[in-house]
């Protein structure tokens, strides 16, 4: 039989409430912080899946700010797109108007160029149009307008670039949010002294031609004009629903992301976060196991055979 | 045939045996509690016809009767080996898993506040500047993440030194204890060895010998070998450290420590032999110490060790701290900034100490374009691209995730060691107590067996008396 001195019953009682202590300690702890983690040592492997999906959210999260952005430039451009459109068709319908009078007085056919001129200035307006300070037709410039007007020669040219606008909406997903302007409004001029081959020369061509000045004297309206302004509306309109596409792949993008965003943070929370109810029936068993243990040291170790002795 | 008065002696050596018994139970009783002491016991054996054993109650020859024959320390020597052995291992875990517990807390993962979190702004960061290349605030969002990152490295590098530093100055602490025990040592090596030649009592040397042993094998690896007389060698991995007969007139040997090396040596013995002793044990080499038990060994592989101690995760944090700065360098480099030069390095220093944002490195050398050569515009392509780099395989971010699983889950096999090895120690020496600590109960029993054996011979005595009253007084009256 062993014997059991009171060295021993020390060292076991010791050791048997200094475990049921640090128990306890370590259970408090991670209910003071609501975290089962506090440390990479109290689960190594989760803690790097933790530190994977912070970045994952964080990621996310910026890729909703840059869905955002790309969102509200594409929003910008749209509204931009439908005054340009309808602007356009207002010239088509003048230009039907103008070869239906033919021989009719020159006064209508001033009325009509001087109407075509103001539907030149308000499309040049439009397509300088900006949002957060860049004009979304003038690519990656740094100028604030896509298009100027050259006030002696009367000439729109373009002081843009024709480069892509890239946003970043998911992993691997990058977006072009801008269409270029060469594409829209057609073949560009860059220099103040030349016509380009777009759609602010067209609408001095058909101003001039209901003028029969400049480059169309003696060249009144043809069927080709009204082709030619058709064409142009037809590939606005095309471009716009380009636009429209991208829009909405972004805004699917988006919504995709809201829900990830919630998945990430709710694996994240049961990987990190401590789960009260269970941990207080934890604590409350450890407190009670502490206190049994102080309780049966306190008690056994009171009683010696001196007791006893009489 | 007993004489007249053999009785009387014979009841007497009785009186004194349960007298000494009764001295050796109080010793016990006042050590209960003390450090290292081991229980004793008196040691009794029937006098019929033994003589010349040289203790105090002994009786005449032939004359039978009880003598004392000795006071034994009732320790169980395997016990007490076992017992050093797993003192010396707790120790070790016991230190390992503090010191990886502060190296852990270098790293506070997760939390908002951590490098990961540093380094996801740091990344989405460049997505905002790519979003907004002219914009100045986005460009200083960047640089304030850029160098928020550096001067985390910095600190963490520092605190890491910090940890190393302390773990120095503790083994220093321990070596000089080391020493002072070494010495003790030697001293009562030597007090046991002039007691026992003149036949006295050294149990309490004894006791007093393995509390020293007992201290330094849970500091250093130490191995005792006991002598016949009770004196004892030790040796610390293969340097003698406390060598009895080779020292015969001078001290122990002392562990010397070089902070700079990290390098311990066991320095002295100058042999002074005394005639007609040889001396037959070499001098210390002075080759470093590889410590591989006590609370020294911890210290040193945290101090040394590129594979667990602090120089491995140092290397570590290192190669974050360089990805981090060529990821973003090479980045740089492939793009224009806000001038249209080309892009320059951003961070300085390749490692975790060193790594700065470079001096001069303002908001405008931010590259974030890919096409603006020469005339600046507003692309964003390159910030587009950089942004995505924290992903990449062996960027800074997985680097810096797979550093801190590596110290979590070395911290947690430290933790799950020491408590494992606190487990055994504790057995081992409920174990060692139960064969060499006081049971109150016991001596209480043995006070009584004593003090009844006292009341017996008493009561022989009285007996023996009034026979030789009745002989010498009542007889032929």
């Amino acid at each position: 039989m062993i014997r059991v001195t009171d060295g021993a019953t020390k060292y076991g009682s010791l050791y048997g409430m200094q475990s049921a202590n640090s128990r306890l300690q370590s259970l408090t702890e991670q209910m003071s912080t609501g975290r089962q983690i506090t440390k990479p040592s109290d689960d190594p492997s989760n803690t790097v899946r933790a530190l994977q999906l912070r970045g994952d959210v964080k990621r996310n999260t910026q890729y909703t700010n840059n869905s955002q952005d790309a969102i509200g430039w594409m929003s910008t451009s749209d509204s931009a797109y439908t005054q340009i459109v309808s602007m356009a068709q207002k010239a088509r319908t003048l230009v039907v108007q103008g070869l239906n009078s033919g021989s009719s007085t020159g006064t209508s056919n001033t009325a009509i160029a001087d109407e075509i001129h103001s539907i030149r200035e308000s499309i040049l307006q439009m397509s300088n149009t900006t949002y957060n300070g860049r004009p979304v037709f003038g690519g990656n410039t740094t100028n604030s307008v896509a298009y100027q007007e050259d006030p002696t020669t009367g000439n729109i040219y373009f002081v843009g670039d024709n480069t892509d606008v890239n946003r970043q909406v998911g992993d691997n997903t990058v977006v072009t949010i801008n269409q270029q302007a060469q594409t829209v409004f057609g073949p560009q001029s860059t220099t103040p002294s030349a016509p380009g081959n777009d759609i602010f020369s067209l609408l001095t061509g058909l101003e001039d031609a209901l003028r029969g000045t400049g480059t169309r004297v003696g060249l009144p309206l043809t069927g080709n004009d009204l082709n030619s302004i058709d064409a142009a509306v037809k590939q606005i309109s095309s471009q716009q629903a380009v636009e429209g596409a991208t829009y909405n792949r972004v805004t699917a993008t988006q919504a995709a992301q809201s829900t990830t965003n919630l998945a990430l943070t709710s694996e994240l929370s049961d990987i990190q976060d401590v789960d009260l109810a269970a941990q207080a029936v934890a604590v409350s068993t450890a407190n009670v196991t502490y206190q049994a243990a102080l309780q049966t040291t306190a008690s056994i170790r009171q009683m010696s055979l001196l007791d006893f002795l009489k | 045939v007993g004489s007249t008065f053999g009785g009387i002696v014979q009841a007497g050596t009785g009186l004194g045996a349960a007298s000494y018994g009764l001295q050796v139970v109080s010793q016990n009783i006042d050590n209960a509690d003390t450090p290292g002491y081991t229980r004793q016991a008196s040691q009794q054996q029937a006098a019929d016809g033994v003589g010349g054993v040289p203790t105090l109650y002994v009786s005449p020859a032939g004359l039978g009767g009880v003598s004392v024959v000795s006071t034994s320390r009732l320790n169980d020597t395997v016990l007490d080996a076992r017992s050093r052995t797993e003192h010396g291992r707790s120790a070790a875990t016991d230190t390992t898993s503090g010191l990886m517990s502060q190296i852990e807390d270098v790293f506070p993962e997760p939390s908002n506040t951590g490098l990961t979190e540093q380094l996801n702004d740091y990344w989405n960061a460049w997505s905002g500047v790519a979003n907004q290349p002219s914009s100045d605030a986005a460009r200083s969002v960047l640089m304030g993440a850029a160098t928020m990152v550096a001067s985390t490295l910095n600190s963490m590098s520092g605190s890491l030194t910090d940890v190393s530093n302390s773990a120095s100055q503790s083994l220093q602490n321990t070596i000089s204890d080391v020493n002072s025990e070494a010495a003790q040592l030697f001293t009562v090596n030597k007090q046991i060895a002039v007691g026992v030649g003149a036949g006295q009592d050294v149990n309490s040397l004894l006791d007093q010998r393995d509390v020293l042993l007992d201290k330094l094998s849970s500091q250093v690896d130490a191995k005792p070998s006991f002598n016949q007389d009770g004196t004892v060698n030790v040796t610390v991995g293969t340097e003698p450290l406390v060598q009895w007969t080779y020292h015969v007139g001078g001290g122990a040997n002392q562990l010397s420590y070089n902070s700079a090396a990290s390098a311990v040596t066991v320095t002295g013995g100058v042999p002074t032999a005394v005639p007609p002793i040889a001396v037959t044990t070499p001098p210390p080499s002075g080759s470093p110490l590889t410590f591989t038990g006590g609370s020294a060994s911890a210290f040193q592989t945290v101090l040394t060790s590129t594979a667990a101690g602090v120089p491995f995760y140092q290397g570590l944090l290192d190669q974050v701290a360089n990805a981090i700065a060529t990821t973003s360098n090479t980045a740089q480099a492939a793009g224009y900034d806000l001038n249209g030069a080309a892009g320059t390095a951003m961070f300085t220093g390749t490692t975790a100490a060193t790594i700065a944002v470079t001096p001069g490195f303002v908001n405008n050398n931010v590259a974030a374009s890919k096409t603006g050569n020469g005339t600046p515009d507003n692309n964003g392509d390159n910030a587009l691209t950089t942004a995505t780099l924290g992903t990449a395989t062996g960027s800074a971010d997985k680097l810096y995730q797979n550093l801190v699983g590596t110290i979590g889950q070395a911290s947690k096999l430290a933790t799950q060691a020491s408590t494992t090895q606190d487990a055994v120690t504790s057995a081992v020496d409920k174990l060692r107590t139960a064969a060499s600590g006081v049971s109150t109960d016991e001596e209480m029993s043995n006070l009584l067996t004593y003090q009844r054996a006292y009341q017996a011979s008493s009561r022989v005595i009285t007996t023996l008396d009034s026979m030789l009253d009745t002989v010498i007084n009542h007889m032929g009256v």
